[in-house]
C-alpha cells in the first residue's frame, strides 16, 4: 500500500514540476510571442473573477487526487523548499549560474508570487476550494494570463544571460524540449494543457535552435524536415487505407470480434500487396520487357497440334492454351543468362521466390511480437477472470442497440457462468460415458480426415488418366474434378466437425479449439495431399519424358553410327519403332516427340501453378455460391416463409447465419497457404490472390450486414491475441517445405522455365558464387557449406534453443513465486489487520485506511455531482432476468441512496461513502454482536457501504481538528471513513491541515484519528483516540427512515 | 470539404498532431463529425481560440452513434469535459477520441479506463457475489479498493482491453 502511494504520488510531483518548468520557460519568449499568444488565448474566457487564482490551482487539482496525509507532507516540503529558494536566491547574484538553476529561481519566484497571492486572499479553507472547484473551467485561461504576467519579468533576466549560456546546455535543453514534445501525446492531460506545454517547447526551440553552431543548427534543422515529412507521409498514408469506414459499420453492428476477421483480411491483402510488387518489379516486368517475346522459342509458343483451341473458353478456364504459355506461369521464363542489359532473370526468379517466404515470416514475427508486446504477459489462466469480465467487457466499438443489447445479455451469461463455474469447480459425473464419446468422436475425425486425403489421392490419379485422353471429349467435371472436389471437402467436413464436436460435450470454447484445429489439419492435409499426388504425377511424366529421352539419344546414336543421314521422315518412323520397343505405350507421349522430332516434355511446374490457380480460383467461386445459397437465400426464406410457417423460423432451427469468425479466420489462412505454395510455380499468383481479397471483402462485408446476425459463441481471437498469426505461422511454414523441397531435390523441367538445363534449382546459387565472386569467397563458402562447420553451427543453435528455453522456464518460475509471494502478503496483512482492529476494538472491524488510496480510486468522487441515484442504470439489459438471484436486494440499498444523495446536505458531496468496502463475513462486529456480512448491503459500482438495513443510519456530526502526521476514519462497523459534510471530496486534502473541521459519522461508526509511521514498511496504527459528537435527528434522521 | 483547409490553421493542426495520436485527415474528420453534432452553433472556422471556448452540450454528444449505445456515455463525457459537467469543447473532444483511438498505448487508456470506472453503475447489476471475486483477484494490498496501481495492474493483463476500450471514428 505504502509503496504504491508513493509511486503514485512521485508520479504526480513529476507533473507537477513539469508544468512548473515549461510555464516558466515558456516565459523565456521574445515579447513579441507573448503578444500573439496571449491574443489567442486570452481571447478565451475573461470572465472569471478571481484574478488571484493562478497556476497552483492546477496543480492541486492533481493534489486533490492524493492522499490526504501524503499531501500534508507536500506541503510542508513545498514550504522548505521555497524558503530554501528565497535563501538561494540571495546568493546567485553572480552571473555564470547554470541554466537550470535559472529554471529553478524562475520557479521559486513564481512560487512565491502564488504565495503572495495566496495570502492576500487569506479566506476561509473550505470556500477557497469552492471556488476553485466552481471556477475550474474559467480558470484556465485565466491561468495563462497569469503566467504570462509572471513570465514577464522572468524573462528580463533570462535576456541579459541569455548569450552566456554554454551550448551543452542548451542542447540539452533542447534534447529535453524534444523528448517533452515527442511524448506530449501520450500524457493523460487536458487538450489545453497539452498545447500550452507544446507551445512553450516549440517556442524554446525556435529561439534556441538559432543560436547553436552551424554544424548542429544545420542538423536540427535537417532532422526537423525529416520529422516534417515522415508526418506527411503518415497524412498521405492514412488516406490510402482502405475500407476503414466499411469495418467501422461493421464493428459497430458486430462489435470487435468480427471485425478482427476484416482486420485480418485487410492486413492479409497488405501482405499480398507487397509480394505481388515483388514479383512484378523482379521477374514480371523484367520478363515482358527485356526476355524473348511471345513466338520466339517454343517454350513460349503455343504447340500446334494446341493452337486450334487454344483460345477456347474452356482451355483459358482450364488456364490452359494462351495463358499456360504466359508470363502466368513457371514454364514460359526463359533460362538465358542475362537478359536485357545484364539483367539476370533466373537469380531474380529464385531469389524473389525465397524472399517471398523471408519476407511473409518477418511479417507474422514482427506483428506477433508487436501484439504480445501490447498485451505485456496476458496470463493465460484466468487469474483476473472476474475483472476483465466486469472492466473489459464492454465493447466501445458497438453502436448498434441490438449488438448492445446482445452484449449486455453476453456479459451477464458469462459472468454468470463464471460463478456457477467457480462454485461447482470439481464436478466431475459421468465420467466414462463422455469418455468414450470423446474417443469415439476422435475415431470418426480422423475417419474423416483420412477419406479426405483418399479421395484427394485417387482424383489426382484419375486426372493424370484424363490428360492423356482428347480433352475436347471430356465432361465439365471430369476437367474440374480436382479443384472441384478439394472445395467440396473445405466447404462440407468442417460441418461433420462441428456435428462431432457436440458429441465430446466440451466447454464451448474448448469445442470450439478442438474444431479449429481440426478444421486446420484438415486444411493442411488437403493442401498436402494434393501436393502429393501432383509430385507423384509429375515424376511419373518425368519418367515418361527421360524414357522417351533416352529413346531417342539411343536411336540417334545408332543413325549416327550408322553414318546414315536420318531424313525427318523416317526419324519420326524409327522414333516410334524405337519408343514402341522401349514399352511405352502412351501413345500421345511419343506422337508428340514422333511430331516435334525432338525433346517435348511436360513442364510439371506450370502444371503445378495451373493447379493452384485453379484451386484458388475454385475456392472464391464456391464461397461465393456458399454465401449466396447458405447465407443470403437462407436469409431471405426465414425472413419472409416466416409470416406462414407453423413455427418460429427465425428463432427456430434455420434461422440466420450467423458469422462464423473463427471458420472464416481459418478459410483466410488456407487461402493463404495455396498462395505460399504456389507462387513458386506461378508468380502472378500473390496478385491474383490480391483481386480475390479485395472480392472476399466485398462480399463477406456485404454478406455479414445483409443476412447475418453476431456469432453467440464465445470466441475472443482478436488483434490482440496471437491465435490467429500462430495459425498463420505453421501454415506458412507448411506451405514452404514442398517449394523448398522442389527447390533442392528436384531437377526442374529440362526444356522451359528459368532453370531448365540444371540439375537442380538451387545451383543457381552456387553458380553465381563460382562466376561473380572473387575465389576466395568461393573457398570460404565451399568451406562454410561443409558438415564441419555445419554441425557446430547446428548443434550452437539447438543449444541457444535450450538456454532460452530454460530461462523461460526459470522466469516462469520467477513469476509464480512472486504470484505466491503476493498471495501470502495478502492473507498476512489481512491477518494483521484484523488482529489489530480485534485488539483495539474489541471484536470489531479492522480498519481501512481510505482517503489513502492514490488517486483515490474513484477518481472522479469528487466531482460531485451528488446522486449516486441518478447514476446512468437507467437502461437495464434484457438479460438481467436470467440472473440468478442472490440473497441479495438491491431495491432497498439503491433507493436508499438515491434518497441520500438528493438531501440537500448531501447536495455537493459525492459520495457519503466514497470507498467499496469489502468485508469478511468471519469479522464479528461489535455494535450488533452477530455475524453480519456488510458485503451483503453494498452496490460495489457506486462505490458505497451501505448501512446494515437493521440499523437505519443517523448521522452525527463531529468537530474535528486534525493533527499532524494523523489520518482520519471511520471505524467499526464497516469500514468506512466517515465523510465531510461541509465540502466536495476534492477538499479534504486540505482541510486536514487547517482549521477544525466537521465531519459526519453514521451512527455504528467511531470516528478514529490514527498516527500514521511513515517510515516502516507498512503502516503503523500507533494510537488511536475517539472523538463524539451528538446526533443529529432532526437534519438527518430523515433517510434514516428510508430503509425501515 | 471545400473549405476544410479553413477549419484550422497549419499551425494549428501540426499542434494537435503532436498532441494526439491522428493525423491532419482525421483530425478534419473529427472536426467534421463536432460540427454536424450542432452545426447552428459551431463556427466553421477555429482558428481563433475557439476550439476551447465553444462548448458543445452533453445531451448533443451523447447522440453520437459512437456513443449513443455506451452504458457509460455520460460518464465518459464528464471525464474528458474540463469541468466535468459533459458539456465539451472540440479540445476535449477530440482528447476523448485520441485516447479511445488504436494507436493510444495501453498506459494512458488504462489512466482514463480508471476514471470512467471509479464511479459508475455497471449496466449490468453487478451483484456482491460478482463484487467479491473481483476484490479477492485485484485487491493486491487487500484494503477492500482499488488503487490505479491494482486497477492497472488487472488491466495490463487483460487480453482485450486494447481492443474493446476504443472507439473508431
Amino acid at each position: 500500500m505504502r509503496s504504491e502511494t508513493q509511486s503514485a504520488e512521485v508520479k504526480f510531483d513529476i507533473e507537477v514540476d513539469f508544468e512548473d518548468d515549461t510555464g516558466n520557460d515558456g516565459g523565456g519568449e521574445g515579447s513579441s510571442h507573448d503578444e500573439g499568444s496571449r491574443g489567442t488565448r486570452s481571447s478565451g474566457n475573461l470572465t472569471a473573477k478571481d484574478r488571484g487564482r493562478s497556476d497552483i490551482d492546477d496543480v492541486e487539482e492533481i493534489e486533490d487526487e492524493e492522499p490526504k496525509g501524503k499531501k500534508k507532507d507536500k506541503k510542508e516540503k513545498k514550504k522548505k523548499e521555497k524558503e530554501k529558494a528565497k535563501k538561494k536566491k540571495e546568493k546567485e547574484k553572480d552571473k555564470k549560474k547554470k541554466e537550470k538553476e535559472k529554471d529553478k529561481k524562475k520557479k521559486e519566484k513564481e512560487k512565491e508570487k502564488k504565495k503572495d497571492k495566496k495570502k492576500d486572499k487569506k479566506k476561509p479553507v473550505e470556500e477557497e476550494i469552492i471556488l476553485s472547484d466552481s471556477s475550474d473551467d474559467d480558470g484556465g485561461d485565466k491561468d495563462e494570463d497569469d503566467d504570462d504576467e509572471d513570465s514577464d519579468d522572468v524573462e528580463t533576466i533570462e535576456e541579459t544571460d541569455g548569450d552566456e549560456i554554454p551550448e551543452e546546455t542548451i542542447l540539452e535543453n533542447i534534447q529535453r524540449q524534444k523528448e517533452i514534445i515527442a511524448s506530449i501525446r501520450k500524457q493523460p492531460w487536458r487538450m489545453k494543457k497539452k498545447l500550452k506545454t507544446l507551445r512553450v517547447a516549440q517556442e524554446y526551440l525556435n529561439k534556441y535552435e538559432g543560436r547553436l553552431s552551424k554544424g548542429k543548427g544545420y542538423k536540427e534543422t535537417f532532422t526537423r524536415a525529416f520529422k516534417k515529412i515522415k508526418r506527411e507521409l503518415s497524412n498521405f498514408i492514412s488516406i490510402l487505407i482502405p475500407w476503414e469506414t466499411r469495418i467501422k459499420t461493421i464493428e459497430s453492428y458486430f462489435g470487435s470480434v468480427v471485425a478482427s476477421y476484416f482486420l485480418f483480411l485487410r492486413w492479409l491483402f497488405w501482405i499480398n500487396i507487397v509480394l505481388s510488387i515483388f514479383t512484378m518489379a523482379f521477374v514480371i516486368i523484367p520478363e515482358l520487357v527485356a526476355g524473348f517475346p511471345y513466338g520466339s522459342i517454343p517454350r513460349k509458343t503455343v504447340p500446334n497440334d494446341e493452337l486450334h483451341r487454344a483460345a477456347h473458353i474452356g482451355t483459358i478456364w482450364d488456364f490452359g492454351g494462351y495463358l499456360q504459355y504466359s508470363v502466368l506461369f513457371y514454364g514460359y521464363y526463359g533460362n538465358a543468362k542475362s537478359i536485357g542489359s545484364g539483367y539476370q532473370l533466373p537469380l531474380a526468379y529464385f531469389l524473389v521466390g525465397i524472399s517471398t517466404f523471408v519476407y511473409s515470416f518477418a511479417v507474422i514475427l514482427r506483428q506477433m511480437a508487436k501484439n504480445s508486446r501490447m498485451s505485456k504477459m496476458s496470463t493465460s489462466d484466468d487469474q483476473f477472470q472476474f475483472c476483465w469480465k466486469v472492466f473489459c467487457g464492454w465493447d466501445y466499438l458497438i453502436g448498434n442497440s441490438e449488438t448492445a443489447d446482445n452484449k449486455v445479455a453476453a456479459i451477464t451469461t458469462g459472468l454468470r457462468e463464471a460463478i456457477l463455474e467457480e462454485e461447482e469447480k470439481n464436478k466431475d459425473e459421468q465420467r466414462y460415458i463422455t469418455i468414450s464419446l470423446r474417443v469415439l468422436a476422435n475415431v470418426l475425425v480422423t475417419i474423416l480426415l483420412a477419406g479426405s486425403g483418399y479421395a484427394i489421392q485417387l482424383v489426382v490419379e484419375r486426372s493424370e488418366q484424363f490428360e492423356k485422353m482428347d480433352p475436347s471429349k471430356l465432361s465439365w467435371w471430369e476437367q474440374n474434378e480436382v479443384s472441384m472436389v478439394v472445395s467440396i471437402i473445405t466447404m462440407v467436413f468442417p460441418v461433420f466437425f462441428d456435428l462431432i464436436g457436440g458429441m465430446e460435450k466440451y466447454h464451448p470454447r474448448v469445442m470450439l479449439r478442438w474444431s479449429l484445429a481440426r478444421v486446420m489439419v484438415l486444411n493442411l492435409g488437403n493442401l498436402y495431399t494434393l501436393m502429393i499426388a501432383l509430385f507423384k504425377k509429375v515424376n511419373n511424366l518425368a519418367d515418361e519424358a527421360r524414357k522417351a529421352r533416352e529413346a531417342l539419344q539411343a536411336l540417334e546414336a545408332a543413325a549416327y553410327n550408322n553414318t546414315l543421314v536420318a531424313q525427318n521422315a523416317t526419324a519420326a518412323s524409327l522414333i516410334r519403332e524405337a519408343v514402341a520397343e522401349i514399352g511405352m505405350n502412351n501413345t500421345a507421349m511419343a506422337d508428340i516427340l514422333a511430331q516435334k522430332a525432338g525433346i517435348k516434355e511436360q513442364c510439371w511446374e506450370t502444371i503445378v501453378g495451373q493447379e493452384m490457380f485453379k484451386l484458388s480460383v475454385f475456392d472464391m467461386i464456391a464461397t461465393v455460391v456458399t454465401t449466396f445459397i447458405l447465407e443470403f437465400l437462407r436469409g431471405l426464406f426465414v425472413r419472409f416463409a416466416n409470416y406462414c410457417w407453423c413455427w418460429d423460423l427465425e428463432t427456430g432451427f434455420p434461422g440466420y447465419a450467423e458469422f462464423g469468425v473463427a471458420d472464416n479466420v481459418l478459410h483466410l489462412i488456407y487461402n493463404q497457404g495455396m498462395i505460399w505454395m504456389g507462387a513458386f510455380f506461378a508468380p502472378s499468383l500473390p496478385a491474383l490472390n490480391v483481386l480475390k481479397l479485395i472480392g472476399l471483402m466485398y462480399l463477406r462485408s456485404w454478406a455479414v450486414m445483409m443476412c447475418n446476425i453476431p456469432h453467440e459463441r464465445v470466441f475472443r481471437a482478436s488483434r490482440s491475441n496471437n491465435f490467429y498469426l500462430v495459425l498463420l505461422l505453421i501454415m506458412l511454414f507448411l506451405s514452404m517445405l514442398p517449394t523448398g523441397y522442389v527447390m533442392v531435390s528436384i531437377e526442374p523441367s529440362r526444356n522451359c522455365g528459368p532453370f531448365s538445363g540444371k540439375e537442380r534449382m538451387f545451383d543457381i546459387i552456387s553458380d553465381t558464387v563460382n562466376e561473380k565472386f572473387p575465389p576466395w569467397m568461393r573457398s570460404v563458402m565451399a568451406y562454410l557449406s561443409t558438415a564441419g562447420v555445419m554441425i557446430p553451427l547446428f548443434m550452437l543453435l539447438i543449444m541457444a534453443i535450450y538456454y532460452l528455453q530454460s530461462l523461460l522456464k526459470s522466469y516462469k518460475e520467477a513469476n509464480n513465486d512472486l504470484r505466491i509471494q503476493l498471495q501470502y502478503e495478502r492473507t498476512e496483512g489481512k491477518k494483521k489487520v484484523y488482529e489489530m482492529s480485534a485488539a483495539k476494538n474489541g471484536g470489531g472491524g479492522g480498519t481501512t485506511e481510505t482517503t489513502e488510496n492514490a488517486a483515490g480510486a474513484t477518481g472522479g468522487v469528487g466531482r460531485g455531482r451528488g446522486n449516486p441515484g441518478a447514476i446512468p442504470n437507467g437502461r437495464l439489459p434484457t438479460g438481467c432476468g436470467g440472473m440468478p438471484r442472490f440473497p441479495m436486494n438491491h431495491a432497498g440499498p439503491r433507493g436508499m441512496m438515491g434518497a441520500m444523495g438528493g438531501m440537500p446536505g448531501f447536495g455537493g458531496m459525492g459520495m457519503p461513502f466514497q470507498r467499496m468496502g469489502m468485508y469478511s463475513p468471519n469479522v464479528r462486529y461489535g455494535g450488533y454482536g452477530g455475524y453480519v456480512p456488510v458485503r451483503q448491503y453494498m452496490n460495489p459500482y457506486d462505490g458505497v457501504i451501505l448501512t446494515p438495513p437493521m440499523a437505519p443510519p443517523r448521522f452525527r456530526r463531529v468537530q474535528y481538528t486534525p493533527q499532524p502526521g494523523t489520518k482520519l476514519m471511520a471505524v467499526p462497523t464497516a469500514k468506512t471513513v466517515g465523510s465531510y459534510s461541509q465540502s466536495r471530496r476534492s477538499s479534504i486534502g486540505r482541510q486536514s491541515s487547517r482549521g477544525p473541521t466537521t465531519v459526519l459519522v453514521p451512527e455504528g461508526y467511531q470516528l478514529v484519528q490514527v498516527h500514521v509511521d511513515g517510515g516502516d514498511d507498512g503502516e503503523s496504527v500507533q494510537e488511536t483516540s475517539f472523538m463524539d459528537g451528538q446526533y443529529m435527528d432532526d437534519e438527518l434522521g430523515a433517510h434514516g427512515g428510508m430503509d425501515a | 470539404m471545400g473549405n476544410k483547409q479553413a477549419a484550422f490553421t497549419e499551425s494549428q493542426l501540426e499542434q494537435y498532431q503532436d498532441c494526439t495520436f491522428f493525423t491532419r485527415k482525421e483530425i478534419l474528420r473529427i472536426f467534421r463529425r463536432y460540427r454536424d453534432l450542432d452545426s447552428d452553433h459551431i463556427p466553421k472556422s477555429y482558428t481563433r481560440g475557439e476550439a476551447s471556448r465553444i462548448k458543445v452540450p452533453f445531451e448533443y454528444i451523447e447522440k453520437m452513434p459512437e456513443l449513443k449505445e455506451n452504458p457509460f456515455r455520460r460518464r465518459i463525457c464528464e471525464v474528458f469535459s474540463e469541468d466535468g459537467s459533459g458539456n465539451m469543447t472540440f479540445d476535449d473532444f477530440l482528447d476523448m477520441f485520441s485516447v479511445f483511438s488504436e494507436q493510444a498505448p495501453q498506459d494512458i487508456k488504462a489512466v482514463y479506463a480508471f476514471k470512467i470506472y471509479g464511479e459508475t453503475v455497471h449496466p449490468i447489476k453487478v451483484n456482491c457475489c460478482v463484487f467479491h471475486q473481483i476484490l479477492e483477484e485485484a485487491d493486491l494490498d487487500d484494503d477492500s479498493q482499488l488503487s490505479y496501481m491494482e486497477f492497472e495492474h488487472v488491466i495490463s493483463r487483460a487480453p482485450d482491453f486494447l481492443n474493446t476500450f476504443h472507439i473508431r471514428i
